[in-house]
């Protein structure tokens, strides 16, 4: 899982490691992210059980939203990019 | 006059010498707003589409909104109008800084220039005394010694210029007008058009306050300035990464142009992103334009020692995976250049990246480089060997000059210039975002990114999130966003202010600067007669519809890698319904009844 733009910044961290054992879901990616840094970074990306406005999580480079949102499932060897809020042009 | 208009527009014809000030009569200014949209009326009503855009015939026009000058927030925006020498279709470039602030405070909307001086010569603007001054002395200079030089000639220290550098005096058909150093009214070439007047420059201090028609006008902008400082994007993201921040997210997204468009996917992104600019120690401060809360300029510091503004985004790609180079400091290097030279960064690089392409396909044969550096993808010294080459016209810089369709087409190879309407793409490739290609290839101005942002629906998922490859909806979404930016234009702010603000915010703004009672129904209108505007001019140009389309290799061969790997642009699903919605011929005519509609009859010649 990489972290990109204020997150990474934040953070402090660019990308983590996840070893997966069973079929998980980005929701419990997040959560198991959270644990790994201290760091409860499902408050900066989620609203309750909704993706924030303009949050961006990229399964192989698709957007989540465009999957199965936050229950879209993660094999082992996909990369997953998280996203603050960005706009530029 | 409403509110915060000069309702003046000063006029100067550098054949005559002749200084005129003029009133605006208030009919205009509410049907065309100002900006973008006043200027693209007279510039229509003034000259002939046909002439040749370098000619003394051709005008142009340096127009502010009614809320440029304002404590609005981003009220510091100005538009460059003329008929565009890269496209031959009316062009009107957009820049910030603090020159547009100060041309209102003269007490200007406007300032239309015509003719062309026999010698080279600025405009000096303090307030009601106007004159034209010998510029012999600074032909051949920079922008950011002219700008010095400027206002220690006339003694004003806060004085604000803007100008053109040797690309503009050497006519290079993608030179910029540069203000305030570092700010570019930068496509479609109108630096060229000022050169081809022999106006290095236009010096303007001002002391008038434009004054809102209520005292809500206040609470109004306080308001707005707030959603802009609360939202995450122009709150957060854009002061402390700049628009740099889309390096990351659009190579993810895959459709970051590498190597000419070859691909969507930058294998060295890291080391040029906005991130990395941070994390290099590059990035010294931001810097803000007038009266802007978001402030995303970067002011940078090079370990070799250099220092300037940028890169941002689109100057990042152009000369970083456009060209294949990943270093950093090139990069920032020819982006200074082209501040100094008066280049726009976009189409510079997209020319040396063609250029790289017709090279390494053995198109472009190496004796033509006339011992200039290999135009390999990749050659970090040619991006900024080629760039001085090309303001100054020099070697295989004076073909460069020309724009990569000409550059290309003089090879015999057209197909490889990545252009809509001759002038070159931005930083999205269209195969990775179907609203944003059929945006490219409608744009009144050529390829163009800022005529209708899809990418923030489609990728940024602002103001929701559209899928990219969907067809579903997107010419009416197309529509809306051309219609609302050329709101945008007209009143005289920032595009970025839409990752936060809507339709209702700017008709508030308006209302309240004006005193108008004026619904957002009628201000779309307004954007939307602005864009059929420039459209006749530019079928009166001679430009064919059907120039609405993209370089074959976003039509036919299909993204190579990546996560849009096999994907093509669905132009000839798209474009149909998009003429339907604009309510023009199935050939892409605005029909008698929309001229009609919009309230556009007397320009139709």
């Amino acid at each position: 899982m990489e972290f990109f733009a204020t997150l990474r910044l934040a953070l402090g961290v660019a990308s983590i490691a996840f070893e997966l054992d069973t079929p998980t879901t980005i929701k419990q990616l997040v959560d198991m992210a959270s644990q790994k840094l201290g760091t409860d970074i499902s408050q900066k990306l989620f609203d309750g059980d909704k993706i924030k406005r303009g949050t961006m999580i990229l399964v192989n480079g698709k957007n989540i939203h465009h999957l199965n949102g936050l229950d879209t499932l993660v094999e082992p060897g996909d990369r997953i990019a998280v996203f603050p809020p960005a706009g530029g042009g | 006059m409403p509110g915060t208009y000069a309702g003046k527009l000063l006029r100067i014809n550098l054949s005559t010498g002749d200084i005129k000030v003029e009133e605006i009569p208030e009919e205009y200014l509410r049907k065309y707003i100002g900006g973008r949209g006043l200027a693209s009326y007279y510039l229509y009503k003034e000259i002939d589409p046909k002439i040749d855009p370098l000619s003394p015939e051709n005008k142009i026009i340096f127009a502010t909104g009614p809320l440029s000058g304002t404590a609005a927030p981003t009220g510091g925006r100005y538009m460059v109008v003329t008929k565009g020498p890269l496209t031959g279709t009316i062009a009107s470039s957009n820049s910030g800084g603090f020159f547009g602030a100060e041309l209102k405070h003269a007490g200007y909307d406007m300032l239309i220039v015509e003719g062309k001086s026999e010698k080279p010569v600025y405009i000096y603007i303090n307030d009601d005394t106007v004159e034209i001054r010998d510029a012999s002395h600074l032909w051949g200079k920079d922008t950011h010694y002219t700008t010095d030089k400027l206002r220690e000639e006339v003694g004003i220290k806060n004085a604000k210029v803007a100008c053109i550098g040797p690309a503009g005096e050497n006519l290079v058909k993608f030179a910029a007008v540069i203000n305030d150093k570092h700010r570019a009214a930068g496509r479609t070439g109108v630096g060229a058009v000022m050169g081809s007047k022999k106006l290095k420059a236009i010096i303007v201090k001002g002391s008038k306050r434009p004054k809102a028609a209520s005292d809500e006008f206040l609470h109004v902008i306080r308001e707005k300035t707030d959603t802009l400082r609360k939202d995450p994007i122009t709150g957060e993201g854009l002061p402390k990464l700049g628009t740099k921040v889309l390096d990351n997210i659009i190579n993810q997204n895959g459709l970051y142009p590498t190597r000419n468009f070859q691909t969507g996917v930058f294998e060295k992104t890291h080391e040029v992103s906005g991130e990395a600019l941070v994390e290099k120690g590059y990035l010294v401060k931001n810097r803000a334009c007038y009266a802007c809360p978001i402030a995303c300029g970067r002011v940078t510091k090079l370990p070799t020692g250099l220092e300037g503004e940028g890169p941002e985004y689109e100057t990042g790609w152009a000369f970083g995976a456009n060209c294949g180079v990943s270093d950093l400091n090139a990069i920032t290097e020819a982006n200074f250049l082209a501040n100094e030279l008066g280049l726009d960064t976009i189409s510079t690089g997209t020319t040396i990246a063609c250029a790289m392409e017709l090279y390494e396909r053995g198109i472009l044969p190496k004796e033509d480089l006339q011992k200039g550096p290999e135009l390999l993808f990749g050659n970090s010294e040619a991006i900024v060997y080629y760039t001085k080459q090309i303001a100054y016209r020099e070697g295989l810089g004076d073909k460069l000059a020309e724009g990569s369709y000409r550059f290309a087409e003089s090879y015999g190879h057209p197909e490889y210039s990545m252009s809509v309407k001759k002038q070159e793409l931005p930083a999205y490739d269209p195969r990775g975002a179907q609203g944003h290609a059929l945006e490219y290839a409608t744009s009144n101005r050529g390829g163009c990114h800022v005529r209708g942002y899809m990418i923030s629906p489609e990728i940024l998922g602002v103001p929701e999130k559209l899928d990219p490859q969907s067809l579903e909806g997107k010419a009416e979404w197309v529509k809306i966003f051309q219609d609302l930016t050329a709101v945008i234009d007209a009143e005289g702010l920032c595009l970025f202010t839409s990752f936060a603000l809507g339709a209702d915010d700017y008709r508030d703004m308006l209302a309240a600067a004006t005193g108008w009672d004026i619904t957002t129904e009628e201000l779309m209108k307004a954007g939307e007669r602005i864009w059929n505007l420039e459209r006749m001019f530019n079928l009166e140009a001679g430009i064919d519809p059907k120039e609405d389309t993209l370089p074959k290799r976003m039509l036919e061969e299909p993204m190579p890698d990546g996560p849009n790997k096999g994907a093509v642009v669905k132009l000839s699903e798209l474009l149909p319904k998009y003429y339907e919605v604009r309510g023009w011929t199935k050939d892409g005519i605005p029909t008698e009844e929309k001229i009609k509609e919009l309230g556009l009859e007397e320009l139709k010649k």
